[in-house]
């Protein structure tokens, strides 16, 4: 089996991320230009190249980036810079593609429920960091949530050295990836 | 070509070696050409010696290249001849020889400005005007603008040091002062027999040594940056093909290999094709063009990789400077090849 497609991602969390799901998921190992970083919606016009290379190989282009605040904006967004770039492109929108949020929202989904104690613990620290208000912070320190998960349970934190697979940390088979698991088997064959 | 230069921005081909049908566009000055094993790199540079002004050096050009590979058993040539096809309007060359398997082959191309086919026949009725025998030119009037890979110290070197650079002072202390980013207290190189009855040797004078050395000598990648400068001294205004242009080059000079490369280009206003499949050569590539004193040279950067499709035909895809720093900025895999 193979993927018949070129996805894009915003950054290398998603991208290790992404590798590891299709790995336990799918039994694939996706080469690296198989899975490309944009950086972010703006910057997509710099990587025309890939799209139009992934469309001549018969790959499907796939976008799969965070829907942050407003999902509805981000993928409408998305769609006109496709037009504009004359590229065709299915998109999905983490966490779920319904919902807002990005790709933390959903590995907080999908954290061992034994260990969700650390996430319960780390909702008091984040409302005394929200009391005071002198010094902006970048709350609600999404990011940061998860490095103290990993960090906690004496596992690698760094992005590219995370261990997804781990059945202690993560569960990779949770029904909270059912429409990345729908999306992505569109296009394996 | 462009009005003011003879450098190309954009170049079509049909027929010649594993390409049907090929064409880049939106070509730079500075062309870095990436891609897989056997996706045709090499052959790109080959195509590119057609001089589209001047038969005799593309007949000269495509000689070399053959030489290059191999192809005949005859280094001499002496069954080469180039004839004129009567039946088009279109110049048709011809090379025939004995290949080293020793069998009869002929190998044709015809070219306008455009178009350039090149196949490999068996023995064909000769429907040609004859029109130029070997005997007739001498290569030595011409540099190949092709250096191939692993392209080493060679005799060449002298002869082509003799031709273009000794006798123009303020071209050789320019070659001189390119050359010291390896060779930093570089006197001056010169052609030299140590006895009279030797063969004559490119010599090496540095401040710091009493005595002086050959230039074969010296490592690969001086040897090679020498090469390459030389060529692009003796091409100026023309288009020059590197194979393998990171060869040798240890990654801790590749900033400054660059810098002297591409400023000896501007310089000699010398369009460049090079294939790499060295990430890191591309990463310095981006990084001396992101230099301030290099930056307005960005619009003149490209990066080309070659990709097969999965009707085995190969394409160009042009990625301007913008958007191979881009991909390097993000780690993406910047070679090319298969996915």
């Amino acid at each position: 089996m193979k993927l018949r497609a070129t996805i894009f991602v915003e950054g290398k969390s998603d991208k290790f991320f992404l590798k590891q799901f299709l790995k336990s998921n799918f039994g694939l190992e996706v080469p690296d230009n198989q899975i490309i970083q944009v950086d972010g919606k703006d910057k997509l016009p710099k990587f025309k190249e890939w799209f139009v290379q992934g469309s001549d190989q018969n790959l499907k282009n796939l976008i799969v980036f965070d829907a942050d605040k407003d999902f509805e904006t981000r993928g409408q967004s998305l769609i006109d810079i496709c037009d504009n770039l004359q590229v065709e492109s299915e998109i999905f929108l983490f966490p779920n593609n319904n919902s807002v949020g990005n790709l933390e929202v959903l590995l907080e989904k999908i954290i061992n429920p034994d260990k969700a104690f650390i996430f319960d613990c780390f909702q008091d620290y984040l409302q005394c960091l929200q009391k005071q208000s002198e010094i902006k912070l970048n709350l609600p320190a999404q990011k940061t949530k998860i490095h103290a998960y990993l960090d906690l349970l004496f596992s690698k934190t760094m992005v590219e050295e995370r261990n997804y697979q781990d059945s202690e940390l993560w569960n990779l088979d949770h029904e909270y990836l059912n429409p990345l698991r729908a999306f992505i088997k569109n296009h394996i064959s | 070509m462009s009005d003011n230069s003879r450098h190309i921005t954009s170049f079509k081909v049909k027929n010649f070696k594993r390409f049907e049908s090929f064409e880049m566009n939106d070509l730079g000055q500075f062309n870095l050409i990436v891609g897989d094993n056997n996706v045709g790199k090499t052959s790109l540079l080959e195509m590119l010696l057609v001089d589209e002004l001047n038969v005799i050096a593309t007949i000269t050009n495509y000689r070399q290249a053959l030489l290059n590979h191999k192809v005949f058993a005859n280094p001499k040539f002496r069954e080469f001849s180039y004839f004129r096809n009567l039946e088009t309007s279109i110049n048709e060359i011809l090379f025939s020889s004995t290949t080293v398997d020793r069998k009869f082959y002929e190998v044709r191309f015809n070219f306008d400005k455009v178009n350039l086919m090149f196949k490999i026949f068996g023995i064909q009725n000769r429907e040609y005007d004859y029109f130029y025998n070997d005997a007739l030119f001498s290569i030595e009037e011409f540099s190949v603008p092709l250096i191939p890979f692993s392209k080493g110290y060679d005799s060449d070197l002298v002869n082509f040091y003799s031709r273009f650079i000794q006798s123009l002072p303020k071209e050789k202390e320019l070659l001189f002062e390119y050359m010291r980013i390896f060779i930093p207290d570089l006197i001056y190189i010169e052609p030299s027999a140590p006895k009279s009855d030797e063969s004559i040797f490119l010599i090496v004078t540095q401040k710091s040594k009493n005595s002086t050395l050959p230039l074969g000598f010296y490592g690969e990648g001086t040897v090679k940056l020498f090469r390459i400068l030389l060529e692009i001294i003796a091409n100026k205004g023309k288009r020059l093909m590197i194979d393998e242009v990171d060869t040798g080059i240890h990654y801790s000079r590749f900033s400054s290999f660059w810098n002297v490369i591409l400023l000896a280009a501007v310089r000699h206003n010398v369009q460049l094709f090079m294939t790499t499949h060295n990430e890191e050569c591309i990463k310095y590539f981006v990084d001396v063009l992101s230099e301030p004193k290099m930056k307005s040279y960005q619009k003149d950067a490209r990066s080309i990789s070659l990709v097969e499709l999965p009707d085995k035909s190969v394409k160009a895809y042009t990625y301007p400077f913008g958007h191979l720093e881009a991909n390097i900025l993000m780690g993406n895999d910047v070679r090319g090849g298969a996915r």
